[in-house]
């Protein structure tokens, strides 16, 4: 690695979520985090952890009240509104909810296309990249897809319809918040696979949440454990599964072997 | 913070051809009906009126005529000539108020709502004065100071009517922030202009429209008001002018009342009413949770006229032949069909299977609660000894909660949010016991689930996900039930909730002596908690068996291919498997196999006829033609193949 | 409290934004009689000549001392013009919201609970359609066939005419309110139907409510459990509803000839009783602002969700 990290966190600390959590607590409590290009690192930890807030503090979408967020070399805090807008057209979020996270009045040609317009590219350069994103993600036969309304796709073909979007965009960073859990386990692998393919294939840099260490390891080269709003522990994804040095890791595995039988 | 509950939709109920109930389709009819009358009137009243309305056309108080159709006023106007004509000022002020007021109240909830801050506090102050204050005397005070032309009381209309729609879609705009498609956008980095025109705006519509109409009819209301207390445009003849004329001079006490008095008064009755039933129509397709539940109650269903069998030996639960169909709008959907389920006395019973595999169905029939429209079509339920489909309602109301409970999938709603825990679990044990007794056991099994005696009479929103479900565990234990029916207990919790309450749940049927029903999409953690499993697909289950087997060697491809996606924790790094194809659609069922589109063993077969469950000793069974296949043995589908769109 | 303030400004405001300004209205140009001597010193009077805050300071002043002013018309303080009213209208209007309020909520809870029926489909229309009368026409009709062809009811006013003591002037006040009341319940019935409607049914989706059915509570049992919940968009439409039935009770005062405040702005408004007018809508104002304040007291007592904040 003898690049610059892409991203990297030192001491960030965000005070609340936008809804107020009661108490003052904090969401994110001195974190620091460095991401390496064309890496796949999964956030992992329970419900509440601060996982989610840290993707957004990422984004650039929650300002912290301390530390501070580099991105490509360039700081996030102190920069504008509009700065802010367009650094965050090299980042792109997948969202764990495929029902909501497409805009339901539009077609799926649009939506994939969104991440362009906002770019401002001529409205006939895009055709070429939706066909293309289209086809990679398996929506075939793409003239038949195109034309689709979210509500005409299940929930497993709108969550390709937003990688495909993902594709679009050409950025160099993809946060995945949790974007398998909310479908079925059949349509699972399919979905993770198109995952590691933006960084295979696309040469994106991914940061992968989820509250499974099984399913980050399965994705992820590097896992780092978020909890209470700190990270107790980041290494290679198998070194944190097979030998835990923070106990709240220990006590997370624990819960994911005694919830699963060994299958097959 | 917290991950939303994770509630994989189960497409039970058919995608109704229209947003509308059918009610509300036929008022909105006679709705548009109503308004085209008056329209109609108001574009032709030049036409169709022989004679000016301002203007005295004979001699005054004429009776109905030929001549003149509803007779004349006090200085001779020609009142059917008043009628038609007044209908345009009613619909220009109407219109022009609403949309007038409409647009300020649309720029002011998005500057409010999107933009926020500031703006959102000085407008939203602005919106409150306005809301508070009586719209009726204010409108009156201002034509006193401000004139009584016909554009300055639209525009004085408008002014006070932009409030409740900015309101209103203030709050909207805030619910549309939340969604995702619109932190998407943001996240995309799109300007907050374009979000706010493309993401925002859209998402207003239907409530900008019903909103709309109502606008129009307190505009019309107001302005016949003002018209009817004299103080409206002198120069113009509206229906409330007509009415003033007519009070002042004292029409009700004569018989000119009848054409007089009554004819503009429901003419605007009729402008309004449709204006009414049309906001009806709009309101519900803007907000199509109001036109479900749109099923009558207390329908009679079918009651099996034969006798049952009796119920196998050392069984709690017998469900035989069980069916439920959807008979909505379109095609029926069949959610459960022809489904054989056991819960044998002393063992824990599980029900996995994915999105539209009918297990939620089944478990509400289980209890008689399918939602409307759906219906048990065939099949009994051996409860105790008894049928209870042949038992009638009330008789399975007596059974729930008492003999069989019900956990269910939705531990964020699922408890009433301005009640008490503890007094919702006492209500339930009130139902077996006097109310002393019932508090004190609530009490206990409370701290039981792991709840501290401090917190019993709080309120559910004080409680964290997995707190509540600890609850509803509670709820559905307190009358000593003999099986629970556990759907989707875990499901929305983080693992290590999940474990927690799982092994809570599963500590208490111990010690309480209870049978276990669960029903899960979590195979894994299903796998580990139950004695017998059944995997259920499209509305059927296609293998059951001792959960050991089953798991270590399936026999149905669509068990083995589930298997297969879910990863391992400690095995080897590897590509999780996947299931080609996507979930079944209940209302198209193919004529053969229901996984045979999917399936990659698919043979000539399978398309041909429907397999059915077949024994294959030890207490297993699977519904396929290659159950005894080694082809399944080492079945496994690559997901790159079916990322590109090519299943095997 | 700033929606009190801000209502206080615009009815200091209003006359002042006029057209020409308040001394055209108090004293029209076109008037010739009126020399410029005589018009100074009405300025003077109602001190109009000074500069707008000082003008401002000498509202707030007498505002907080009570003084409204002087009417135009007959010269008496209107203060005490509105005291004597005020009573009538309370009486008028809080009967209204309080019995549109309990027979729209019965009535939308029924309609409800029978969703689709026939009973349901009735009762919504029928309500729909009385809304849709405006109120005046109700109050004309209700007049024409209660008054005039039953005589079972007195034309106008509010207390008899002659002289009468004990329950016999309760009972003529009664008959006297008897059908503006009526016509005022039924302007404010629909919207609070509707309301209750709407909001049981979609109580009645929510799993709370499936889950009471769930643990064997028999119907009576459920039925509570969702109109609980249901009651909180009621209650708030019900207070918001003041205000409109406030603004109402100014076109059905009117009708029955009612000595409440609604005449009495309508009949300032005709006289251009300026003094009288901007005092009376003050009033209503505060009537209006005071039932949302209630509103906000009330809400919390029914949603423990509001009650920890």
């Amino acid at each position: 690695m003898n690049e610059a990290p892409l991203l990297e966190l030192t001491g960030v600390r965000v005070a609340f979520d936008q809804k107020g959590a009661p108490g003052g607590t904090l969401a994110l409590d001195g974190v620091d985090l460095t991401v390496h290009r064309r890496e796949i690192v999964a956030l992992v930890g329970p419900s509440g952890a601060g996982k989610t807030t840290l993707a957004r503090t990422i984004l650039g979408m929650v300002r912290p009240e301390a530390g501070e967020v580099t991105f490509d070399g360039q700081p996030l805090t102190g920069l504008s509104q509009r700065r802010l807008r367009h650094l965050r057209r090299r980042m792109h979020l997948v969202f764990q909810d495929p029902y909501s996270s497409l805009h339901p009045g539009r077609r799926v040609e649009w939506l994939v296309a969104e991440p362009l317009a906002i770019a401002g590219t001529p409205r006939h350069e895009r055709s070429a990249a939706v066909t293309e994103a289209l086809a990679e993600v398996g929506l075939t036969p793409v003239e038949t897809f195109r034309r689709r309304h979210p509500h005409q796709l299940s929930g497993g073909q709108r969550q390709r319809v937003a990688l495909a979007r993902a594709i679009v965009a050409r950025p160099d960073l993809v946060v995945a918040d949790e974007p398998a859990s909310m479908l079925d386990a059949s349509l699972r692998a399919v979905i993770l696979e198109l995952v590691k393919r933006l960084r295979d294939r696309h040469g994106a840099t991914v940061v992968f949440i989820t509250h499974d260490l099984a399913l980050a390891r399965h994705v992820a080269d590097r896992i780092v454990v978020v909890v209470g709003g700190r990270i107790v522990e980041d290494g290679p994804a198998d070194e944190v599964v097979f030998r835990p040095r923070h106990e709240a890791t220990v006590e997370l595995l624990d819960a994911s072997r005694r919830a699963r039988t060994a299958l097959g | 913070m917290t991950t939303p509950a994770v509630l994989l939709p189960e497409p039970v109920e058919p995608a109704a051809g229209s947003r509308v109930s059918r009610p509300a389709r036929i008022l909105g009819m006679v709705g548009l009906a109503l308004l085209a009358l008056v329209v109609g009137g108001a574009l032709g009243a030049s036409v169709i009126a022989e004679h000016p309305p301002e203007r005295s056309v004979g001699s005054p108080f004429l009776s109905p005529s030929g001549e003149h159709w509803l007779g004349t006023d006090d200085i001779g106007r020609d009142l059917f000539a008043q009628l038609l004509h007044g209908a345009r000022v009613s619909v220009s002020v109407g219109l022009g108020a609403a949309v007038l007021a409409l647009l300020v109240g649309t720029v002011v909830a998005l500057l409010a709502g999107y933009r926020g801050g500031w703006w959102d506090v000085v407008l939203m102050r602005l919106v409150d004065l306005a809301l508070t204050l009586p719209l009726l005397v204010l409108v009156l005070v201002l034509t006193a100071f401000l004139g009584r032309s016909l554009p300055v009381i639209t525009l004085l209309i408008a002014g006070v009517l932009w409030a409740r729609p900015a309101r209103l879609l203030r709050s909207q705009v805030l619910k549309v922030r939340e969604l995702g498609h619109v932190a998407a956008a943001e996240a995309m980095g799109a300007s907050s202009t374009r979000v706010a025109l493309t993401h925002v705006l859209p998402r207003l519509v239907p409530l900008m429209s019903s909103q709309l109409v109502r606008a129009a009819t307190v505009a019309v209301v107001v302005q016949a008001g003002i018209a009817f207390l004299g103080l409206g445009d002198p120069d113009r003849v509206s229906w409330g002018t007509m009415l003033f004329f007519a009070n002042s001079s004292n029409a009700v006490l004569t018989e000119a009342w009848k054409w007089w008095v009554l004819p503009p008064g429901f003419a605007l009755g009729a402008l309004v009413l449709g204006l009414a039933l049309v906001s009806y129509c709009v309101e519900e397709w803007a907000e199509p949770r109001l036109a479900r539940n749109a099923g009558r109650r207390g329908r009679r269903r079918p009651r099996p006229t034969t006798e049952a069998e009796p119920q196998t030996e050392g069984t709690t639960l017998e469900v035989r032949h069980l069916s439920v169909r959807f008979e909505g709008g379109g095609r029926p959907v069949e959610a459960v069909r022809d489904v054989d389920l056991v819960v044998r006395r002393g063992r824990t019973m599980g029900l996995a299977g994915e999105s539209g595999s009918g297990k939620s169905t089944l478990s509400l029939a289980l209890v008689g609660l399918v939602p409307d429209p759906g219906r048990v079509v065939e099949g009994e339920v051996m409860f105790g000894g008894r049928d209870l489909r042949r038992i009638g309602r009330t008789s399975v109301a007596r059974v729930r909660g008492r003999e069989v409970a019900l956990v269910p999938q939705s531990a964020m709603n699922a408890l009433n949010p301005a009640r008490t825990i503890h007094r919702q679990v006492a209500e339930a044990a009130e139902l077996t016991c006097p109310a002393a007794e019932a508090r004190a056991r609530t009490g206990e099994l409370l701290e039981r689930v792991g709840i501290p005696a401090g917190r019993h009479h709080d309120y559910p929103h004080q409680f964290s996900g997995g707190m509540r479900q600890r609850v509803l565990i509670a709820m559905a234990l307190v009358n000593d039930p003999r099986l629970v029916i556990a759907d989707e207990p875990v499901t929305g919790l983080d693992v290590v909730n999940q474990v927690t309450i799982m092994e809570l749940l599963g500590g208490l049927v111990r010690e309480l002596d209870l049978d276990l029903l669960i029903i899960s999409h979590e195979l894994p953690l299903l796998a580990r908690w139950v004695d017998d499993l059944a995997i259920m697909y499209a509305g059927e289950v296609i293998e059951r068996g001792p959960v050991d087997q089953l798991i270590g060697d399936p026999r149905h491809p669509y068990t083995k291919l589930l298997l297969s996606s879910f990863p391992d924790l400690y095995g080897p790094r590897s590509r999780l498997g996947a299931v080609p194809g996507e979930p079944p659609d209940l209302s198209r069922l193919p004529a053969g196999c229901s996984f045979a589109p999917r399936c990659p063993c698919v043979g000539p077969e399978c398309t041909a006829s429907r397999p059915v469950l077949v024994e294959l000793g030890a207490g297993r069974a699977a519904a396929c033609f290659c159950a005894g296949d080694e082809r399944v043995a080492d079945l496994f589908v690559d997901p790159v193949a079916v990322a590109e769109g090519n299943p095997p | 409290m700033v929606v009190v303030a801000g209502a206080v400004l615009l009815n200091f405001a209003l006359p002042r934004l006029a057209p020409g300004g308040p001394v055209d209205y108090l004293v029209p140009p076109q008037a010739g009689s009126v020399s410029a001597e005589e018009r100074a010193e009405l300025l003077d009077r109602y001190g109009l000549d000074e500069s707008v805050p000082r003008q401002l300071v000498t509202y707030l002043g007498g505002l907080t001392r009570g003084d409204l002013g002087v009417s135009v018309r007959d010269g008496r303080p209107v203060r005490s013009v509105i005291a004597e009213r005020l009573g009538w209208s309370l009486l008028l209007v809080g009967g209204a919201v309080v019995l549109s309020a309990l027979v729209g909520t019965a009535l939308g809870f029924f309609a409800a609970w029978r969703r689709g029926s026939g009973v349901d489909l009735a009762s919504l229309v029928s309500v729909l359609f009385i809304d849709a009368l405006p109120a005046f026409f109700v109050g004309l009709l209700l007049l024409l066939v209660f008054s005039v062809r039953l005589d079972l009811f007195p034309l106008y006013g509010a207390v008899p005419a002659s002289e009468v003591g004990g329950a016999r002037f309760l009972v003529e006040v009664a008959r006297r309110l008897a059908l503006p009341l009526a016509t005022l319940t039924l302007t404010g019935l629909a919207s609070v139907f509707v309301v209750a409607r709407s909001a049981l049914l979609s109580e009645l989706d929510e799993d709370y409510v499936f889950m009471a059915r769930a643990k064997g509570l028999d119907e009576k049992g459920v039925r509570r459990h969702a109109q609980q919940n249901a009651l909180l968009p009621v209650s708030t439409a019900t207070f918001l509803g003041f205000s409109t039935l406030v603004g109402a009770a100014t076109v059905v005062e009117t009708v029955f000839s009612y000595p409440g405040l609604g005449t009495l702005a309508f009949q300032s408004v005709l006289s251009r009783d300026y003094p009288m007018l901007q005092a009376v809508f003050l009033v209503l104002a505060l009537i209006a602002i005071a039932a949302n304040f209630l509103n906000d007291l009330v809400y919390p007592r029914l949603d423990p969700r509001l009650r920890a904040q």
